[in-house]
């Protein structure tokens, strides 16, 4: 494998491109209740990458669209059933595509309020009762992406955030649970979209944040574990919501999620010289996307966090990304939210 | 998809292997679409459970599935049948769940129906749940959905065994177990700082008894650090287990301008007001409460719903001003936030000033002196340490002696080890750290805090050096050590009480001795982490120093000549309200474009002000016919040239 300094836009823009051409992997149909995912992570990249009009606007809201349930909560996939995390990633795209009056807007908020548990003030995932801050997360960052905070209580939201805060400085799933960035992302991310941010602690949890860096450039979820590039972003928002992101290496991170780009030379030439428009003809798997780490699969997931963590870094001509909403910036501005983070 | 290596196939084999795939992905469309045709049709038979079943061995992160599967189980198995048929049907669904965990051990939604299972259960056996986990732990002893599980598990068993206590002793036990399996198990460090505290709370021990068992806690942590200084669970453990003391918001200064109406508060901390400070007059026999609008210097008027700043002025909304034997403003500890969730305003606090005869032609500054509130002084008061006892994550150590005792102890443990591994980057900054927080505590006398201060830049400019991953932590800590030490004489200098402070034409006099020009060149600071310590600074120099953003200087209200050259600055936001500022000297700085600049200086309100801007990248690639044409309208004068 040959390394390469630059972030190969136009393979990653044609690897998203093809995603929905490999029907005849077993993994398409075993992934199904990612689809709602995966075009959110998708279409969020090409946002960031300038390439959002690569996917057609009309088949990605009408697909978004068919998901919604009738309690207005989304499914991962259509027929899938509602589930709190795809109700915010439906939202998400909406907001990408400027399309949000295509669904119930007030069904939405509906749902999202009646996940919440009016007395530990946590929020459920669906109907089974399955309890996590990132739950928490996606219904504060929904319901102020559509301005409806007032459908629950904030108060009793922050408390339960609150409780799950531990001796690191960090955030848990759940009260008593190990600290994790990926979590701490929806925690901090909560807070700061509920204005709270006053309640972490800045210093004691960027510190441990900020040593989440490996000798190798990438960066861990937690203590003595292994690099990862998706936590390019879950470090990296909460750093950068904490006005420290400078406190890791920017050119070694780089460095790290560059290299776990996939490609090969002659792929890479081809997006280049733009010798094949017709995306379905492009079925290498070495050629676009980013992995987990260098000399791994691709997958659209690691994709997004690489292209965002890259943003968050100032990587050149690269859309910016809100580090709390994990949108455009632009898409945050256009709806009127202030920034609610450091700098 | 984690960990999955990329191999490139033959075409043969990539051809035989597509072959096999579509008659496997044939199959398990025929199984979704019968599953989903059953589902519609509200069909809760065998025949669609069996057919869950086969989805879920092959894809347990399929939770549609799952849920269609418990419907089936609430709707069919387990309706009308009896208890023991109900623990048999849950008992086999558990078996189950351990086949298709060893497919996947991080799927949430396995262990989801398994606690939905044992939840459903007669009579769950959480005892026989705790031995699973152990060996799940046994497996992957960070794997975080088992943590999770095992102390959900220990949630159940605690609710309906006696002797709880009993029950948390034990885990204290296992995390003990855990860490001496190995050291860097950072999840048994984690559950220990859970049940630590618990155990001291829940046994009444006596102060001699727990103290034993802190103590224990430090040897482990110690051992732990010397058998692998570079491993951060312990070192992370340790410094939690030194606890923090608890640092309170005060203000540096109050003061009120007759001549705009106006008062302006400074604190020693940036502040978010949740509820307007009171201001009120008293005149006559009657006190009224004064209307107006506070507003930090530097807040951003985009953040609508909460203000943020260390200085905050409120200027009053009547055109004419009342004529007041006395002025009170009021500040009490639920009206704000801090920027540290354990720092805190102790108690309510009221600055006043007499007498309402100022000329309000001139160019006056009143010091607000502190007031003694007449009602409910001494009950608020106890009140907020009580809430602070209980707020502070320092369940371990309250009692300063002990904890000084402690500090010093750990202190001279570290440099030990220091002295054996001189390049520990964890020892060094621990060691910081704990000096750190010596400085806080009561009882330390300036020579040693003195000392402290040098030490930490020594220890800053090693790990700068050693750790080049984190340098900008690290010159960030070094600058805050180099900031405290040099601006201890402006507090002392602001304690000297002093009844007016007068403004004569351009420039400040007060009737002490104020100190009104600072210098701090050269120092290779990268933040100034308390700038409202300078309210009265008049002059300052900064030059020579990593500085990236002067936004702080907003809050230098008086500031009249600011030398910002050689720094890192890339714009000049924060200037803009600066009415007394004179000269701004940005020279040799990182500043790339001109619009920044314009757009700031546009937004100037002050007197005339020169601008040296000599040597930024912009100016470096620009001819002088277009800098001449870079002119800002108004009273800014721009200095191109290097003089």
């Amino acid at each position: 494998m040959t390394s390469t300094k630059q972030l190969l836009v136009d393979l990653h823009v044609k690897y998203i491109q093809s995603l929905d051409t490999k029907k005849d992997d077993l993994e398409y149909w075993l992934t199904e209740h990612l689809r709602l995912s995966g075009i959110y992570w998708g279409i969020t990249a090409l946002d960031l990458l300038k390439n959002l009009d690569a996917l057609n606007k009309e088949d990605v809201v009408k697909y978004v669209v068919s998901c919604q349930h009738d309690n207005g909560g989304f499914g991962g996939h259509v027929g899938h059933d509602p589930h709190l995390t795809n109700t915010l990633y439906a939202v998400q795209i909406l907001l990408i595509e400027d399309a949000l009056d295509a669904v119930n807007i007030e069904k939405i908020v509906e749902y999202v309020a009646s996940r919440q548990d009016r007395q530990s003030g946590a929020f459920t995932g669906d109907e089974w009762g399955e309890v996590d801050t990132r739950f928490s997360y996606c219904a504060l960052s929904c319901l102020s992406l559509l301005k409806r905070l007032d459908a629950v209580d904030v108060d009793k939201a922050v408390e339960f955030i609150m409780l799950c805060k531990n001796f690191d400085g960090g955030f848990g799933s759940t009260p008593g649970a190990e600290s994790h960035a990926a979590q701490i992302f929806c925690c901090v991310g909560a807070l700061a979209i509920v204005n709270s941010l006053h309640l972490v602690d800045a210093d004691l949890l960027g510190w441990w944040l900020c040593e989440r860096q490996l000798k190798n450039g990438g960066l861990n979820g937690r203590p003595e574990k292994l690099e990862d590039v998706c936590y390019s972003w879950w470090v990296l928002s909460a750093l950068s919501i904490l006005g420290k992101i400078h406190w890791i290496n920017k050119e070694k991170l780089i460095e790290f999620v560059l290299a776990a780009q996939v490609y090969t030379l002659w792929s890479h030439f081809l997006a280049l010289t733009r010798t094949f428009s017709n995306a379905k003809s492009f079925k290498d798997p070495e050629s676009g996307g980013i992995a987990d780490r260098p000399g791994d699969m691709a997958d659209v997931f690691h994709t997004l966090f690489g292209i965002a963590g890259l943003s968050l870094l100032e990587y050149p001509d690269l859309k910016s990304v809100d580090p709390v909403y994990c949108l455009p910036k632009y898409v945050v501005q256009r709806i009127g939210l202030a920034e609610r983070y450091h700098v | 998809m984690h960990g999955v290596k990329r191999v490139k196939p033959s075409a043969e084999v990539e051809r035989l292997r597509k072959e096999k795939e579509a008659v496997k992905i044939k199959e398990y469309n025929r199984l979704i679409a019968s599953c989903f045709a059953k589902k519609t049709n509200s069909e809760y038979d065998v025949e669609a459970f069996n057919i869950t079943t086969k989805i879920l061995s092959q894809n347990p992160d399929f939770y549609t599935i799952w849920n269609f599967r418990r419907t089936i189980l609430l709707n069919t198995m387990l309706k009308d049948c009896s208890a023991e048929e109900k623990q048999q049907e849950l008992s086999s669904e558990l078996l189950f769940l351990q086949e298709v965990f060893r497919l996947n051990p991080k799927s949430y939604w396995i262990f989801n129906h398994r606690r939905w299972c044992l939840e459903t259960m007669p009579t769950p056996d959480w005892q026989g749940e705790l031995t699973l986990v152990g060996r799940i732990l046994d497996m992957d002893s960070r794997n975080f959905h088992a943590w999770d599980y095992r102390r959900y598990v220990i949630s159940k068993l605690s609710s309906t065994e006696a002797g709880d206590t009993e029950i948390r002793k034990n885990e204290f036990d296992f995390t003990t177990t855990k860490i001496n399996q190995n050291f860097s198990n950072y999840s048994a460090w984690h559950q220990r700082s859970k049940l630590l505290p618990r155990l001291i709370k829940e046994k009444h021990l006596n102060d001699q008894e727990r103290k034993k068992m802190i103590d224990r806690e430090f040897e482990l942590v110690k051992s732990a650090f010397y058998t692998d200084p570079d491993d951060q669970s312990a070192w992370l453990y340790h410094w939690w287990l030194i606890g923090r003391e608890i640092r309170h918001l005060s203000i540096l200064g109050a003061y009120y301008n007759p001549k705009k109406a106006q008062i302006i508060l400074s604190f020693d901390d940036e502040i978010g007001m949740l509820t307007p400070f009171r201001v009120l007059y008293k005149y006559e026999n009657s006190t009224n409460v004064i209307k107006g609008d506070w507003r930090s210097v530097d807040g951003e008027i985009s953040n609508e719903d909460r203000m943020y700043g260390f200085v905050w002025v409120f200027t009053f909304s009547g055109e004419e001003m009342v004529n007041f034997s006395e002025l009170v403003v009021t500040v009490k500890p639920e009206w704000i936030v801090t920027s540290h969730p354990e720092k805190k305003l102790a108690r309510t606090i009221s600055r006043c000033c007499n007498n309402g005869k100022f000329k309000k032609d001139k160019d006056i500054l009143v010091l607000m002196t502190p007031k003694d509130l007449n009602e409910g002084v001494a009950d608020s008061m106890t009140d907020m340490l009580s809430d602070l006892m209980i707020e502070s994550p320092d369940l371990l150590l309250i009692d300063t002696p002990e904890r000084l005792a402690v500090l010093r102890r750990e202190i001279s443990a570290i440099r030990e080890l220091l002295d054996l591994e001189p390049d520990s980057k964890w020892c060094l900054q621990t060691l910081v750290n704990l000096l750190c927080e010596l400085k806080h505590i009561s009882g330390i006398n300036s020579e040693e805090i003195a000392e402290i201060e040098k030490e930490v830049v020594i220890l800053c400019d090693r790990l700068i050096h050693i750790d080049k991953i984190r340098t900008k932590r690290f010159e960030d800590l070094r600058s805050k050590a180099i900031f405290e030490s040099s601006t201890r004489i402006l507090i002392e200098s602001s304690n000297i009480p002093s009844e007016v402070i007068y403004k004569h034409k351009e420039s400040l006099i007060s009737e002490s001795t104020q100190i009104s020009s600072f210098s701090l060149a050269d120092q290779k600071i990268t933040i100034i982490p308390l700038p409202s310590i300078f309210l009265h600074i008049r002059k300052l120099d900064l030059s020579l120093n990593k500085l990236k953003s002067i936004k702080f200087l907003a809050n230098l209200i008086n500031l009249q000549e600011a030398n910002l050259s050689k720094n890192c600055i890339t714009n000049i936001q924060g200037v803009h309200g600066l009415e007394f500022l004179r000269h701004l000297d940005v020279r040799s700085n990182l500043i790339e474009n001109w619009e920044s600049i314009k757009n700031e200086l546009k937004k100037w309100q002050g007197d005339k002000c020169k601008v040296y801007l000599y040597g930024n990248p912009f100016v470096e690639i620009s001819n002088d016919l277009l800098l001449e044409q870079r002119k800002v309208e108004g009273r800014v004068e721009i200095v191109w040239d290097d003089s």
